[in-house]
């Protein structure tokens, strides 16, 4: 990870910034790990609001 | 007193022989008895009547519906202005009638609904605290130009609209009103709209479903998402507390009728809170079945029509186009960051508040909120955000509850697909600040830290207005 080129913060941050992730490879196998964990989850939500719009096809309100 | 009773233009100062009766004789035929009962309820001081109002709504569904039928209802409308306490009507004072300018109602000849466009305060209706989302519109009246806060209200005509219909009007005006890049759409038109996407014959009104309202919406450029509950379980209302938290107006369904939520009822004294929603108690609604404002909540007896809020089982939430992160998805994401950060030995806070803004808002805001820490501010005021934004607010319960403060946010492109912004653009902590310094210049992801300052500030405030 580059945190030494602070392009979007004023020169004086750049003393104070450093990287969050070790490596690159901290940060592929933290990022591997947390799409992993979402995926799932994130397949079950789909699936509620498929069938949410599914279940409103049909009542109308007056 | 009444002033200049058979003029276009007529008084009605609220005393011991004049009060609504009077209003209602000015105004012969225009109201059912059940009507008046309701308008009765509204505290007010005394009444300006304009007679021959030209009502751009009623007008509308009046040439393109009414119109064409054999024997047509008047094509005029009356307009009550309404004032919380006693004004000078011979001598005009802008100021003072803007200070107890309570709004308008347009009474039309559609018996028996006749409840047109209204925009009125809502501390005529409300009585307990409550956060609602609110529009403003300017108003002439008698040659003054007034100014009035509110939501708007619109009862359906049961021809050319029904509740649904109503509902959608409601819900599309506070956004023309509110924001300028959403047009202005009339009752007709919306009609009009829906039958792009019919399931039966449009007049008389025979209803529509959440898809066909949610289709409507789609024309106009607006994207919506339906939620029902016997998918969602015990998280439906907690969706249905962040979307209104985040200024979103919602259709919320109950059986065989459509309302709109506006605002939230929360109890801040409740104990035991992990997030805001804990706080939530009901929904203010407007019903276009009675007046703004109601109340929805886990007692039948606070809502007139004994509504309780166990009977909503599904809402439509209008988001626009450019939101592509729903709430749920958000709220995952944040879940699932907890343990990533725990892995790192960063701790962060359990007590959380979940809304939608726009990255413009926030930035507005930052510059008073993170006055006390100053680097955090600079970072805000510097760094590009996007359009929208999915803020997770972090906290300790009582911080919350008796300050209204937090100690952090984490902030998520809402404009980003959920498996695009990977941990979020920005993780504020106390004494940590992580950000994405890859996505504010639109480049591959780079996560940066710098140290700040562990001092409480104030929650952001901008999407809904309190009351009381």
């Amino acid at each position: 990870m580059s945190a030494t080129a602070i392009l979007v913060l004023p020169d004086r941050y750049n003393k104070k910034v450093s990287p969050f992730f070790k490596s690159l490879d901290e940060y592929y196998k933290t990022r591997d790990d947390f799409y992993s964990r979402i995926q799932p989850e994130i397949e079950k939500l789909n699936e509620k609001r498929r069938k949410s719009e599914e279940a409103a096809q049909v009542k109308r309100y007056r | 007193m009444i002033r200049d009773e058979n003029n276009v233009i007529s008084f009605v100062e609220f005393d011991k022989t004049d009060n609504w009766e009077s209003v209602f004789r000015i105004c012969p035929g225009y109201l059912t008895e059940y009507a008046k009962e309701r308008i009765r309820g509204i505290n007010v001081k005394c009444v300006l009547i304009e007679t021959q109002y030209i009502d751009k709504d009623y007008r509308n569904t009046y040439s393109k519906f009414h119109s064409k039928k054999f024997v047509t209802p008047k094509e005029r409308c009356i307009r009550l202005h309404l004032f919380s306490n006693l004004i000078d009507f011979e001598n005009p004072d802008s100021l003072i009638w803007q200070e107890h300018y309570s709004g308008y109602i347009i009474l039309r000849p559609t018996l028996p609904n006749s409840i047109g466009r209204t925009l009125l305060s809502p501390e005529l209706f409300i009585n307990e605290k409550c956060y609602l989302c609110l529009c403003t519109e300017n108003v002439m009246v008698n040659g003054i130009d007034m100014e009035i806060e509110g939501f708007p209200f619109i009862s359906q005509d049961t021809d050319a609209t029904v509740c649904a219909q109503s509902s959608l009007w409601m819900l599309l005006r506070f956004f023309s009103n509110r924001y300028r890049w959403y047009k202005e759409i009339y009752p007709f038109d919306l009609t009009c709209l829906v039958k792009a996407h019919p399931q039966g014959r449009s007049f008389p009104g025979a209803g529509l479903t959440m898809v066909q309202m949610a289709d409507a919406l789609r024309d106009l450029s607006i994207a919506p998402l339906l939620y029902c509950k016997n998918q969602y379980g015990k998280d439906f209302f907690k969706y249905v507390y962040n979307y209104i938290e985040s200024g979103f107006p919602l259709l919320l369904g109950l059986p065989e009728h459509v309302v709109v939520g506006i605002g939230h009822i929360s109890d801040l004294t409740l104990t035991g809170s992990t997030s805001s929603y804990d706080f939530f108690q009901g929904i203010v609604i407007n019903d276009d079945n009675g007046l703004p404002y109601a109340k929805i909540t886990a007692n039948k007896m606070d809502n007139p029509f004994n509504l309780t809020i166990d009977q909503i089982d599904s809402f439509l939430v209008s988001l626009p186009e450019k939101v592509l992160l729903s709430a749920e998805q958000f709220e995952e994401l944040v879940q699932e960051l907890i343990p990533l950060f725990k892995k790192k030995g960063i701790v962060i806070p359990g007590f959380k508040r979940i809304f939608l803004t726009t990255g413009r808002s926030f930035k507005k805001k930052a510059l008073k909120r993170y006055r006390d820490i100053p680097e955090v501010q600079k970072f805000y005021l510097k760094i590009p955000l996007p359009h929208f934004i999915w803020v997770c607010e972090l906290s300790e319960p009582e911080l919350y509850s008796k300050h209204l403060k937090c100690v952090g946010e984490i902030i998520w492109d809402a404009t980003s697909n959920v498996f695009d912004s990977q941990f979020g653009l920005v993780i504020h902590l106390p004494e940590i600040l992580i950000f994405n310094q890859g996505a504010a210049i639109n480049s591959e992801a780079d996560y940066c830290q710098i140290p700040v300052g562990n001092i409480p500030y104030s929650i952001y405030n901008n999407n809904l207005k309190e009351i009381i």
